[in-house]
């Protein structure tokens, strides 16, 4: 396998690159404001109102045209490279949504979010470690469908492989199934969200909870509001989700040893520890999230624009605005590596397991909003 | 087992990589060093330019030196 460097591959990604950002052009400075104008069924924005389609949906919606449509299934090579830079834009975005907390808010919001999702990453945890061996699966399967349905979605997936011994196909299936799952959800729930009535706190903090993908927690967020502030549905969603992505390390190396435990001795043991798992799968960057919202709680951008307190300074506007480009950017490329085939991979036993303990989280998720919609705390 | 970094759905070759970077890791290195640069240049965007002094400029103002002086000058006044 050639592993070049990514600045030898850099110059191979622009083509996609080029068609990612052109994309997202059109979204926004035509095909969306047409959207709002245009006179459906008598109604003027009909196609907005209605449908709640926004410059994120239609990104992701463009990006699996291309893939499953436009190319056949198969993005072609010289815009393949251009795509992988999406997760890159995602993450780049999620650190510069640091800007909109300040460590008070984090610590006020924090631990509710702290209380709630480590709840939730545990009963999901058990709840499949249980459900999968009564259904008959494969340990590793279910090792990774654990942490898949639990913690992270796909990163989870990838990261709990290594340590279960699961096959390529373990983890196909386990992401298949998830994204499938994912893309139902981030497509349902600003319909769900907006006819229930939900806040952008509470709906920040279901999704944040119940949907298993952190690129598809953000899609759904700024797919109910559009609009990154404090208090946005992004904002909440966000922060939710960063406190399940730190504890990635954590579940990877409880599920590694409920894997060990049940392994017969024949089988050797590989079994790492806390710590070396720690350094091999704490999500770096993490590291620059809190380092930006480090910086904004200094000051270092001017004013964040909290409610009640000044406007937010120019420096803050414009890293907002840019921060809606790179999502935009970055969700199109993540709609490019939808594949309708692979999603078809998901079938039997773990496709039972990933939709029963999934649509449970996400209802669960919903529920336990609602009751605790008074201790919430907005930012 | 070989070491699984950021493979989609499939086999973990460099083709099937969800990412141009060597591993997770690495892009979230990269992540990091782009939010820099990001912030870099809206700070330079929004940076106010400095502002200018209200006496006219003589032609003999026009080093750095004697520009800092009128406001040197002004704060002499003051007191």
């Amino acid at each position: 396998m050639n592993d070049t460097g990514f600045f030898q591959k850099l110059p191979r990604a622009l083509p996609g690159l080029a068609l990612i950002i052109i994309t997202m052009i059109v979204i926004r400075n035509w095909l969306e404001p047409w959207m709002t104008n245009a006179v459906v069924f008598g109604t003027k924005g009909w196609l907005v109102k209605v449908t709640h389609l926004n410059y994120i949906l239609l990104g992701i919606i463009m990006g699996m045209l291309y893939r499953n449509v436009v190319f056949g299934g198969k993005m072609p090579e010289v815009l393949s490279d251009g795509f992988k830079l999406s997760r890159l834009m995602i993450k780049t975005g999620i650190i510069l949504l640091g800007s909109l907390y300040t460590f008070n808010a984090i610590v006020q919001l924090g631990s509710m979010a702290i209380f709630l999702i480590g709840g939730f990453v545990i009963l999901t945890i058990i709840m499949v470690l249980w459900f999968g061996t009564m259904l008959g699966l494969d340990r590793s399967m279910i090792g990774v469908m654990a942490n898949a349905l639990s913690v992270c979605g796909v990163t989870a997936a990838v990261a709990t492989a290594p340590g279960v011994e699961a096959k390529a196909t373990h983890v196909a299936y386990a992401i298949a199934t998830i994204l499938g799952f994912g893309i139902l959800t981030m497509f349902i729930s600003p319909f769900i969200g907006h006819a229930l009535g939900l806040s952008d706190l509470q709906y920040g903090a279901w999704i944040g909870t119940g949907i298993l993908n952190s690129g598809q927690v953000l899609a759904a967020a700024l797919a109910f509001d559009p609009n990154v502030a404090p208090g946005s549905a992004v904002s909440v969603a966000e922060i939710w989700n960063i406190m399940r992505v730190i504890s990635i390390p954590f579940a990877v190396f409880a599920v590694t040893v409920w894997y060990w435990a049940g392994k017969k001795d024949s089988d050797g043991g590989k079994q790492k520890s806390l710590g070396t798992l720690l350094v091999e799968k704490f999500p770096v960057f993490v590291i620059g999230f809190l380092g930006m919202v480090f910086l904004t709680s200094m000051g270092a951008f001017g004013d964040v624009g909290l409610k009640g307190g000044p406007a937010a300074s120019e420096t803050i506007k414009m890293l907002r605005l840019w921060m809606t480009w790179i999502f935009g950017f970055g969700l199109v490329g993540l709609g490019g590596y939808i594949d309708f085939k692979e999603l078809r991979q998901a079938g039997g036993a773990p496709l039972k397991l990933g939709l029963i303990v999934g649509v449970t989280k996400y209802v669960l998720a919903l529920a336990v909003v609602f009751l605790i919609k008074d201790y919430l705390v907005a930012i | 087992m070989a070491k699984t970094g950021s493979e989609t759905i499939g086999a973990p070759g460099d083709k099937s990589k969800m990412t141009l970077f060597k591993d997770d890791r690495a892009e979230d290195i990269g992540a990091i060093i782009m939010s820099v640069l990001v912030i870099a240049t809206i700070m330079v965007l929004t940076m106010k330019p400095a502002s200018q002094p209200s006496a006219p400029v003589t032609p003999a103002a026009t080093t750095a030196a004697s520009a800092v002086a009128p406001a040197v000058a002004a704060e002499t006044v003051k007191k």
